[in-house]
């Protein structure tokens, strides 16, 4: 399993919200790049980049320094926040990023969807916020009517490849990921499914392993100290 | 001490004067030296040099869409100055060629060929010249694949790139460890434990068995990295595999001379 550190950026400074309520904001960092070269001489294998600012109102202010994070490091890097056209992929894409990661643009407009997948079909992946199993939109301010299974099921079927579960009511609370969603999730499809949203232990780490899971972001545990990336990484590789 | 492989605007050396240390950093350059100034009381350190590693050009060819920022910046981290080319002068000037990985099989080969790099490239590998290709780049050397019917490589290695067999994912995307099949300079310095960064849908298969330096398994064994003579492949991203990413990169550099 790959393991994800989130860097989180808003205004340009690594930060954490906690239950992507944007009036709980944690700062970790003025540099995001700092952050992403600690995680990669700690050895990250993979960083998950996200542009808070862009996902909340579409506008991306953190992509200078998400272009650095990609280029300063030796890692595949993703991104996600406010990816809402091709040519925003492409901008990315175009400056190293590995997988762009497309979340309310991707409900609200299959037919972008459905393009990004025929030009780039092993760069995208959709992030799936979910709260009570119903999709969230818009930065996690509203919960739409769409079931997550149902919607899982009907991205494979355009042929997407990866997903991000990310359980909202799980994220930042430190409170370990939702297993049994996540578990559903897995027999429901043969995408690669990325967990996001309380991992907490190196327990949580190995259970999530021992699942077959593709990936887990991790994000407040590394912050605030209650797992450290090494200890995190050896957690993947006993099991 | 190994000065010129570190990145030259950031270098500093020790000078021993008066029985202690004092720092000395990189004022300016001359063809030929570097000069320090001591951070103590100004006096000049030259350092002479006979040729300086990152004068090594790389040419990266440009064979259709695709980022090549990461690979060029993965260079530089190296000490080695790249420039992404389809120009016949540059590719023959340079020290090296680099094929790096982008789309399909078939596209691939027919812009090489409509753009002439094919044959160019074909005669700078038979005068001896590094060639490092990277994922379909590597595919590339191969005489044969299977992807979208049969097309031909450029045949410099013996084997037929298939698509990955076995019950796993395809594309396989990921982090998987290289294992050693003979000894080879491309491996110094590398962890027992080397993993490496994989985006493919196919595979080398059939190769003769002195070319494979490196596999990994991925439902089968997946040539990992192949050489023979100056052409070498690596089927992984060297330039999205960290620290040992960087390591090979190093090692291949040490090829060039």
């Amino acid at each position: 399993m790959i393991l994800f550190p989130a860097i989180d950026m808003k205004d340009g400074k690594c930060v954490r919200l906690t239950q992507g309520n944007y009036d709980q904001v944690n700062i970790y960092s003025d540099s995001p790049v700092t952050i992403a070269k600690k995680w990669e001489s700690q050895g990250a294998t993979y960083l998950h980049l996200v542009d808070l600012d862009g996902a909340k109102s579409g506008v991306s202010t953190n992509q200078r320094f998400i272009r650095e994070i990609a280029q300063e490091t030796s890692l595949p890097t993703q991104v996600g926040g406010g990816i809402r056209s091709i040519q925003v992929m492409e901008a990315y894409l175009s400056v190293g990023i590995d997988r762009v990661i497309l979340g309310t643009a991707a409900i609200k407009d299959q037919a972008f969807l459905q393009a990004a997948l025929s030009q780039y079909p092993h760069q995208v992946a959709v992030s799936i916020d979910a709260r009570n199993g119903y999709v969230a939109t818009d930065g996690w301010t509203k919960t739409s009517t769409v079931n997550a299974i149902e919607l899982v099921k009907e991205l494979e079927s355009m042929g997407l490849q990866t997903i991000i579960y990310t359980d909202i009511l799980k994220d930042g609370m430190l409170k370990g990921p939702n297993f049994q969603e996540l578990a559903r999730l897995q027999n429901a499809t043969s995408m690669q499914i990325i967990a996001s949203g309380g991992v907490t232990t190196s327990k949580d780490i190995t259970t999530l392993t021992k699942m077959g899971l593709y990936g887990a972001i991790i994000g407040k545990a590394l912050y605030d100290g209650s797992l450290t990336l090494p200890a995190s990484l050896e957690a993947v590789k006993t099991c | 001490m190994n000065l010129l492989s570190i990145k030259t605007k950031e270098a500093c050396l020790y000078v021993v004067k008066n029985k202690k240390a004092v720092m000395a950093r990189l004022l300016f350059r001359e063809k030929g030296a570097l000069f320090f100034m001591s951070d103590s009381d100004g006096s000049l350190y030259p350092v002479f040099y006979l040729k300086e590693r990152s004068e090594n050009m790389i040419s990266i060819i440009d064979y259709g869409a695709g980022n090549m920022k990461s690979l060029q910046l993965a260079l530089e981290k190296t000490g080695m100055n790249s420039q992404i080319t389809t120009d016949e002068a540059t590719i023959k000037k340079s020290d090296a060629i680099i094929l790096p990985g982008v789309g399909a099989f078939q596209d691939a080969m027919r812009v090489l060929k409509e753009q002439g790099l094919f044959s160019i490239i074909k005669q700078e590998v038979a005068k001896g010249k590094p060639l490092l290709g990277i994922c379909l780049g590597m595919q590339l050397f191969f005489e044969l694949s299977e992807e979208d019917g049969e097309t031909e490589g450029f045949g410099f290695l013996s084997g037929k790139v298939c698509k990955i067999s076995g019950d796993v994912k395809v594309p396989h995307m990921g982090w998987n460890n290289l294992i050693k099949h003979r000894n080879s300079p491309l491996c110094n310095n590398l962890p027992t434990d080397a993993f490496v960064y994989f985006v493919h849908s196919y595979a080398a298969g059939g190769l003769d068995a002195n070319t494979l330096v490196a596999s990994t398994i991925y439902g089968d064994t997946i040539p990992a990295i192949v050489q023979q003579n100056n052409i070498v492949g690596m089927q992984f991203h060297p330039e999205k595999s960290g620290s040992t990413g960087l390591e090979l990169l190093a090692n291949f550099r040490e090829m060039i001379r």
